[in-house]
């Protein structure tokens, strides 16, 4: 069986019944957003990936309790987004520029709380100017707040439309749209410089 | 209606504004208002402008082996009927032949029984409670004899004359102690995959 070419709901009725490899593609299926998500939210490598391999471990251990009527991948980022909001209240991070957290002191830090900015279909000087186009978005999108951002990050970049948005935040609908919205303006403000550049 | 009351003028909806920026084709009369619209043009250029630099921005990879660690610490959910149902599934045949045995000795009876007419439902049914409580109790009575011939009774007899604390003490611990372990490696057996078991019996046969 070609586990790549089945469905979502089709890889979570087999991991139901015990199906590793069913599972294992469904990793693979949403590790990066996952991942990308959590990471733009904390700004650690580290802790990134820790959260995003709880988010799954408690999703699969979890499957009895997952309702096959709504998305898995709403599911997922649902837990994933619970746990890191968890985290970061527990821990009271603040938003951190894309060069590495505040409280990084050391090189290392630095590098570990930095953001890497790497496709590997770029070539290594459209990696610089996506770095630096990119780092500006990245320290825009990072001074927003965290429920803004994740609003927005689903919207935008994994393009989730608002009832999943509301579903996977626990939130209305209106608030969602809410969110958005003032997540919008807020970084057309932060963007204003190169927003005019795109303009001319 | 996508267009929206403001002052005189009619404008481009929320909704048909996130649509347009978006990427979505406009409708003709929204197309026909953004041609002439500088304000609702703006809007959705500036939006189409966040969208292009959102949407273009790198979904991040975990580091490597990431699945790995994910799966190494998973505890998939393995029903004990799924584990018969594989069973079922990966003995096609066996299944097969077992049923068709059952199916076979089904009608065969039943044919059988329509050759007597005097055989009715209620004369089987008396017969079947006839000789299924003989059996029964024939049953009964030869465990009863087995018991009594190896000695049982007499051990037993023996233990209740003998009764104190100390010894009624050790019997339940010894009972619980008995009991745990066969219900610990009843759990265990149960976790185990078909494959170990089928792994297991095929060495023991």
């Amino acid at each position: 069986m070609d586990y790549s070419e089945q469905t979502d709901k089709e890889l979570v009725r087999l991991s139901r019944r015990g199906d590793e490899r069913a599972a294992r593609e469904l990793v693979h299926r949403f590790e990066r957003p996952v991942y990308s998500i959590v990471y733009r939210m904390v700004r650690d490598r580290e802790l990134a990936e820790d959260l995003a391999q709880d988010a799954f471990v408690r999703t699969f251990n979890h499957l009895d309790r997952y309702d096959s009527r709504y998305k898995f991948s709403s599911w997922l980022f649902k837990i994933a987004y619970n746990l890191t909001v968890d985290h970061l209240r527990k821990r009271e991070l603040q938003t951190i520029s894309v060069h590495g957290a505040p409280d990084a002191v050391t090189q290392e830090r630095q590098e570990a709380t930095s953001l890497t900015l790497q496709s590997d279909e770029e070539s290594p000087d459209d990696r610089l100017v996506a770095k630096e186009l990119a780092g500006e978005l990245e320290d825009a999108i990072a001074g927003l707040r965290e429920d803004y951002r994740t609003a927005i990050l689903l919207r935008h970049v994994e393009g989730r439309p608002y009832e999943e948005i509301a579903e996977i935040m626990d939130i209305p609908l209106g608030t969602v749209k809410t969110y958005i919205f003032r997540a919008r303006r807020e970084l057309r403000e932060a963007l204003s410089a190169s927003y005019g550049d795109a303009d001319d | 209606m996508n267009h929206r009351t403001e002052s005189v003028e009619m404008h481009l909806t929320p909704e048909a504004v996130e649509r347009i920026g978006m990427g979505g084709e406009p409708a003709d009369a929204e197309a026909r208002h953004l041609q002439s619209c500088t304000r609702c043009r703006h809007e959705v250029a500036e939006l189409g402008s966040l969208q292009v630099r959102l949407a273009a921005l790198v979904r991040l990879a975990p580091p490597s082996g990431f699945a790995d660690r994910v799966m190494a610490r998973v505890q998939l959910p393995t029903p004990m009927w799924i584990r018969a149902l594989d069973g079922v599934r990966a003995h096609r045949m066996r299944t097969a032949a077992v049923v068709a045995t059952l199916v076979a000795a089904i009608t065969g009876t039943l044919s059988w029984l329509t050759a007597y007419p005097q055989v009715t439902p209620g004369t089987m049914t008396s017969l079947l409670w006839e000789r299924g409580t003989g059996l029964l109790w024939q049953g009964v009575l030869s465990i009863g004899r087995v018991a009594y011939d190896s000695g049982l009774f007499t051990v037993l007899e023996a233990f209740r004359a003998d009764l104190n604390a100390w010894s009624a003490v050790g019997a339940l611990a010894t009972l619980a102690l008995v009991g745990s372990a066969s219900l610990w490696m009843l759990m265990r057996l149960m976790e185990l995959s078909p494959r170990t078991i089928r792994w297991g019996t095929e060495r023991i046969g």
